[in-house]
């Protein structure tokens, strides 16, 4: 891990140091910071305004068991991205909102709604975004259990020896 | 042949329709305007409004959100009209055929409306210019007389 | 005052992807803009599942067929995050080139359309003829106009034999005259000037609170580049600049993609001459379990990947966002306050690209029941009328 980053890491375990959170370094470039829910919004806020960090999305993550929601900060200034992991289960599945403090979370995290089915609290805009009008309430097509047409949400162990005998040159 | 007949196939008016792609035949359409290919000395152009167009020309895989507008968009168009499929996604729904908001492909969305369309397909990813062109002067030909 | 909904979209000649935009006008000023997706939406992300690491980069070129080279570059960024693999520096110049010159025809095609918004068809004819020659070295080298996929984990699939390369230079040196008479022409144009300067402003605020990117962002004054915050493929090997305007309106806009395609052409020449034979591809045996991010700067903005892997050859999870899904909601910011003649070009100014994204209705309130809708020939009249006035009287 090279000097740049791990002053980012020590200024990040410093001031999320109340939320009692993990900072871990991947590469020199790549940051990883886990936050419990609750204090996932204020993790967001210090990120976004003390450290400057421009979210360039959050991805949703179906687990086995929980629901994952990463967003992830570009620090333009030196080149690395601090992605902070927060969690939900997947019966109440509910997050506070970031969209209140800047609004370029605002579709990011509606997009996350539709296709995982996480609720964000105080969201101002919660509308459907990215799935058809027509398309079923309580559906969510990247939950591990929706099924597409090649039905695969288990990879069998016979198959996995065979593509990495394909695939290897 | 009638005049209405001889004048359509002389001188055709295209809507374009994106249900669902990728933009890439999109602009291989639009392409077809410009001074490369200039289908406008065959005497095609493309219109603002289906009620204008005597050929509609869909690329994208027809998406659920969208296929309720395709057919409306059909309907509106004054027939005779052909359907002009451009590129894979809209002959067959290419490699997003097995997504979950993929609900066509675009000649079954169709023909729903109208089981006697002519619809045409021009496969490719994307059709060059070229094969667009060609794709419209043989598609012409199945219009009846 | 009347508000009226003025539907653009789903379905526009010019705007070539559906999207379907509702804006609210007072009289001739827009108060209020929406935006609904989902037309475009085919689940990609949902489908990488299904696919291998060899497969995806076919997948994703085709999440947009102007970005084609962006996005496969972003996935390579984030496997090779992932693996932990080396590309040779031949791997890396050839990337740069292709990106580069991928740039180039979508900066020239934009500036096409953009003329046709504000009634100046003979740009849009011109800038589409000159892109034509880049897509043809695109068909004669890799074997397709768009939709080159020739990125791969570890480098490029395949390879541009040297003697090969004095085409590039060529296309490079024909398309340079063009490129500069389109700039000269947009920077020295008085009608020009008043025409695009002064609307659709994003302020430097506003654009760090929308999280833009690319010639969004720089055109308001924001500094970022990945090529240049995190450089991948060659783009620390030479030198080459940033372009910021500090304006943020479209004329600012405009002037960005023009400098940076001249700088892309400087940068594929820079590219050509320091490019060596050798190794194009490093070998990738395992994909381990863990994470990696990528990110590229596509000509749009900044395509941002992610995969998590669990050591097979399928990802569990892939995430894509593209640069217009975080450009887009800015339209909100930039056309509230404006004439309703330019809301087209300020769409236009944020280059968006719904493909990527997932894939206008003008509201005037009623009077009773009464909705008046306007459509989009009478928008687009009402940007050429503009032009038109502007030219009279400058």
């Amino acid at each position: 891990m090279d000097a740049t980053c791990k002053q980012w890491v020590q200024d990040l375990e410093k001031r999320l140091e109340s939320f009692r959170v993990s900072v871990v370094a991947r590469g020199s470039r790549r940051i990883y910071v886990d936050v419990a829910p609750q204090y996932s919004r204020e993790a967001n806020r210090i990120l976004f305004e003390e450290f400057e960090g421009r979210l360039a999305t959050a991805t949703g993550m179906d687990t086995p068991l929980r629901i994952e929601v990463l967003y992830h900060y570009c620090l333009d200034t030196d080149g690395i991205v601090v992605t902070l992991r927060t969690w939900t289960d997947k019966d109440q599945c509910e997050l506070d909102s970031v969209a209140t403090l800047f609004e370029g979370a605002n579709f990011i995290e509606r997009e996350i709604h539709d296709l995982l089915g996480v609720r964000f609290r105080h969201h101002p805009d919660p509308r459907r975004l990215i799935l058809a009008d027509n398309w079923p309430e309580g559906v969510y097509p990247l939950r591990r259990d929706f099924a597409t047409r090649r039905d695969r949400t288990e990879t069998p162990e016979f198959l996995r020896e065979l593509t990495r005998e394909v695939t290897t040159p | 042949m009638t005049l209405k007949t001889w004048a359509l196939k002389k001188s055709i008016w295209l809507y374009h329709a994106n249900v669902g792609a990728c933009n890439n035949c999109d602009i291989e359409v639009v392409d077809c305007l410009t001074p490369r290919h200039d289908i406008e000395r065959f005497g095609m152009m493309l219109v603002g409004s289906p009620r204008h167009a005597d050929a509609i020309v869909v690329t994208g895989i027809c998406t659920r959100q969208a296929k309720p507008r395709l057919q409306e968009l059909y309907r509106q168009a004054a027939k005779p009209c052909l359907v002009l499929c451009i590129g894979a996604c809209a002959c067959t729904g290419g490699i997003f055929r097995d997504c979950y908001h993929f609900d066509g492909p675009v000649d079954e969305a169709i023909r729903e409306v109208d089981p006697e369309a002519i619809i045409a397909y021009v496969p490719g990813c994307p059709p060059k210019p070229e094969a667009i062109i060609a794709g419209a002067v043989k598609a012409l030909q199945a219009i009846p007389d | 005052m009347k508000r009226t909904i003025v539907p653009i979209g789903p379905f526009h000649p010019i705007q070539e992807e559906p999207e379907f935009f509702q804006l609210t006008v007072e009289g001739e000023t827009v108060v209020d803009a929406d935006v609904r997706l989902s037309y475009n939406h085919r689940g990609i992300e949902r489908l990488c599942q299904d696919l291998t690491y060899d497969q995806i980069p076919f997948l994703l070129a085709r999440i947009c067929g102007i970005c084609s080279a962006s996005h496969p570059m972003a996935f390579c960024q984030a496997g090779e995050d992932l693996i932990g693999v080396e590309v040779p520096p031949r791997g890396q110049f050839l990337r740069t080139i292709i990106c580069e010159l991928e740039r180039i025809h979508s900066h020239l095609l934009w500036v096409g359309l953009a003329g046709h918004f504000i009634g100046y068809n003979t740009v849009f004819m011109w800038a589409w003829k000159y892109r034509e020659p880049i897509l043809e070295l695109f068909e004669q080298l890799l074997g397709n106009r768009n939709h080159y996929e020739n990125f791969c984990i570890g480098g490029c699939r395949r390879d541009i034999p040297q003697d090969k390369l004095p085409l590039i230079s060529k296309a490079l040196d024909d398309v340079e005259g063009p490129v500069e008479m389109l700039t000269k022409a947009v920077l020295d144009d008085p009608v020009l000037k008043v025409r695009l300067g002064g609307i659709g402003i994003l302020t430097v605020e506003q654009a760090r609170r929308y999280c833009t990117t690319g010639p969004t962002a720089r055109g308001s004054g924001v500094n970022i580049d990945v090529r240049h915050d995190e450089p991948y493929a060659a783009y620390d090997q030479i030198d080459w600049q940033v372009h910021v305007q500090p304006a943020g309106d479209v004329l600012a806009k405009a002037v960005v993609r023009l400098l940076e395609t001249m700088e892309s052409i400087q940068i594929a020449r820079a590219c050509i001459e320091r490019i060596e034979p050798g190794a194009f591809r490093a070998e990738v045996r395992e994909v381990p379990e863990g994470e990696g991010i990528g990110h590229a700067e596509a000509p749009r903005g900044e395509t941002f990947h992610y995969v998590c892997s669990d050591g097979t050859n399928y990802p569990i999870r892939y995430k894509v966002r593209a640069p217009t899904y975080v450009n887009l909601p800015s339209f909100r910011a930039s056309v509230i306050g404006q004439e309703l003649a330019d809301a087209m070009l300020t769409v236009a100014a944020m280059d968006p690209c719904y493909s990527c994204t997932e894939r206008m209705a003008v509201v005037r309130p009623r009077r009773g029941e009464q909705r008046e809708i306007i459509d989009q020939k009478t928008l687009l009249k009402m940007s050429w009328d503009k032009t038109e006035r502007i030219r009279r009287n400058v």
